[in-house]
């Protein structure tokens, strides 16, 4: 049983005036294990986000359901939805607009404690061994967000999303707002958690690297659909989905003299207001047919545990 | 002689908070038609060392010493009316978000055709003509019709277009790219490297490129700047810094990047993080989260030495740390 599924999940938002709305999240379905961590990529307004928030239920999908351990927690809320929202945390990916300017180090780590109802006795020690535990020391609780750097805030971010055990984490673009050498103690960091912890994680990013680096399997979302998934081995290796192999060719590598064969996309993603028909990414792609304009290819498994939406490839 | 030449440049902000060295003793230089990629971490001082040679630093900010030259002419001691004339004509700058340059309220084409005028003297029947062509040069698909829209009703990889278009419409011989790509997704960023390498390669115009990522710079480069702590620490071809870094920052830099290729191992990163302006450390800035400081490190700033032809590095060890010596000892343990 996977920790946590989602099946046909599906979020329209009301789009500005008129009515209209906009399809962010379109039949996804997608599963984590126990201690697994899940990538999801693609470029932006692809609904990345989006799913990680309908995951967490911090968002009410339009259609689909979502179960945690097996038990379907699409219907819940309130007292009911509790227990479940200590397994499932989240880590942002702006440190410094996620963390409450005003509230201490120690008071950020004692909120969700107290949310979650953990005795106050425990509280001190438990503040303690998050801070080591994400590199910062105990020493820091009684200091304000702004005294730290961009990193040592992802660290609080981390810590606080750690505070009461989850099992499940979604962690949005946690590294991309930091610097690069800063970016390599972070998920160095989340590396070590996950070993120690146990932790699943599904890491949205568009950094392709940072996703290959984390994640044992990668999901691959163009306008809203999984167009691919793989093993990470397998899927940056043997790249199947037209998208996914220029989105890997376009990816620059600090490499000086490697002048790769580049696929170069034509244009713009499509808004999300005006999705092309049959399939998504048909605009764009260098082998579309006229089959592809008309039908929208379901995922179909090319070999065990490899998927793609492509009716060419 | 350099088109481009940078010596000793200070750039520092006075603030309440104190004195912000942005740009604290930059000397670099750009050949015709040569690309130089500036590399550093946010802080580093890449966008107001480009602002400063465009003569746009902002307030509170100014230069405080050293020069800036472009072809042999002395960029401070000129008037503000010559210095006008030579931005646009012949030096240009895109910045990374279009829309702090972009006029909101006036059409594209309108915009790209107003240099034409000033500095050509473009008829404003030529200019609009112009500025269609230079739309259909920098690959926007429609451009007589885009030319009449307003910048909103664009992509972000449009106005990109747009505002290179607008940076090369009179032919500048020096393009300063500040962060041009880092605000788009990676496929309409390789569009926007392709048409500037291609653009470059019909005009023959030079380019200063500062980015932070040092995909892009393995990608445009035909040499590299790297930045830290308002200082270049340092410059070598692209094929020599990608391939035998001597300065330990910026080793750290290239072994913080996760690789696509995998196997996946654990990254080395660098310790700590970018100083602030007004707290520099003292002696070697870097010394702080470099694994090689020495004593020497701490109290005496390293000159820039060449380590190898056309190779320069501030380091006190960068004779010890070659391509060949990954073991140096470190000056910690
Ligand atoms: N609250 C909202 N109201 C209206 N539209 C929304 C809302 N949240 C997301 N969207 C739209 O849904 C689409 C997908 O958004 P989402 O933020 O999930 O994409 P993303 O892949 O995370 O993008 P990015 O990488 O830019 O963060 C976008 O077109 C976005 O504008
Ligand atoms: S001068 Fe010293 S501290 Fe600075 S980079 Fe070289 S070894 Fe490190
Ligand atoms: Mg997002």
């Amino acid at each position: 049983m996977a920790l946590i599924e989602a099946r046909g999940l599906r979020k329209d938002f009301d789009a500005p005036g008129r009515g209209r709305t906009v399809t962010a999240v379109d039949g996804v379905n997608l599963r984590v294990e126990a201690g697994e961590v899940v990538g999801l990529v693609g470029e932006s307004g692809s609904g990345k986000s989006t799913v990680g928030r309908l995951l967490l239920r911090l968002l009410e999908p339009t259609a689909g359901e979502i179960l945690f351990r097996g038990q379907d927690i699409t219907a819940l809320d309130g007292e009911s939805l509790r227990p479940f929202r200590r397994e499932m945390q989240m880590v942002f990916q702006d440190p410094y607009a996620s963390l409450n300017r005003r509230m201490r180090v120690s008071d950020i780590l004692e909120e969700p404690l107290r949310v979650h109802g953990v005795p106050k006795g425990d509280w001190e020690s438990r503040i303690e061994d998050l801070l080591v535990m994400v590199g910062l020391g105990p020493d820091v609780r009684s200091r304000f967000p702004h005294e730290f750097s961009g990193g040592q805030r992802q660290r609080i971010g981390i810590a606080r999303s750690l505070a009461v055990e989850p099992s499940f984490i979604v962690a949005d673009e946690p590294v991309s707002s930091l610097d690069v050498s800063v970016q390599a103690q972070v998920l160095n960091l989340l590396a070590d958690l996950r070993a120690r912890l146990g932790l699943a994680m599904l890491f949205v990013a568009h950094d392709l690297a940072v996703v290959r680096h984390v994640a044992d399997r990668v999901l691959v979302m163009y306008l809203g659909r999984i167009v691919e998934e793989a093993t990470a081995d397998v899927l940056f290796a043997d790249p199947v989905h037209p998208y996914t192999e220029a989105l890997l060719s376009a990816a620059p590598v600090p490499v000086v003299g490697v002048r790769r064969d580049r696929i170069v996309l034509q244009g713009d993603i499509p808004s999300p207001m005006a999705i092309p028909s049959g399939c998504a990414f048909r605009t764009r792609c260098h082998l579309a047919e006229a089959r592809c304009a008309e039908e929208r290819p379901e995922l179909e498994e090319t070999s065990p545990g490899h998927w793609k939406a492509c009716w060419v490839r | 002689m350099a088109l481009l030449e940078i010596k000793d440049l200070q750039t520092w902000f006075e603030t309440e908070a104190g004195v912000v060295r942005a740009v604290d003793g930059v000397s670099l230089a750009v050949a015709e038609g040569e690309t130089v990629a500036l590399v550093g971490e946010s802080g580093s001082g890449k966008s107001v060392l480009s602002l400063s040679v465009m003569g746009l630093v902002p307030p509170p900010g100014r230069v405080v010493s050293g020069s800036v030259s472009y072809a042999g002419r002395d960029l401070a001691g000129m008037s503000e009316r010559d210095r006008r004339g030579l931005r646009g004509r012949e030096m240009a700058m895109i910045f990374q978000d279009p829309m702090t340059s972009l006029n909101p309220v006036i059409r594209v084409g309108e915009q790209i055709a107003e240099p034409l005028r000033f500095h050509l003297g473009l008829s404003r029947r030529d200019a609009r003509k112009r500025a269609v062509e230079l739309l259909e040069e920098v690959g926007l698909p429609d451009p007589a019709e885009r030319a009449k829209a307003h910048p909103h009703a664009l992509s972000g990889g449009m106005r990109q277009r747009v505002m290179i278009a607008m940076a090369i419409a009179c032919g500048p011989k020096l393009l300063i790219a500040d962060e041009p790509t880092t605000a788009l997704d990676v496929t309409v960023q390789a569009q926007i490297l392709d048409l500037l390498r291609d653009l470059q390669k019909r005009s023959g115009m030079a380019m200063l490129f500062v980015t932070h990522d040092l995909g892009v710079v393995a990608e445009i480069a035909d040499r590299v700047a790297v930045l830290y702590a308002g200082k270049v620490v340092e410059d070598a071809s692209a094929g020599d810094l990608f391939d035998a870094p001597r300065m330990p920052y910026t080793r750290g830099l290239l072994a913080s990047v996760p690789s696509l290729a995998g196997p996946v191992s654990r990254l080395t990163g660098i310790d700590g993080s970018v100083p602030s302006g007004i707290d520099r450390p003292s002696g070697c800035a870097f010394h702080p989260r470099c694994s090689f400081a020495l004593d020497l490190c701490r109290n005496v700033e390293p000159r820039t030495e060449r380590a190898a032809p056309g190779h320069f590095v501030r380091c006190h060890r960068h004779e010890e740390l070659t391509p060949e010596s990954s073991e140096v000892h470190s000056g910690i343990d």
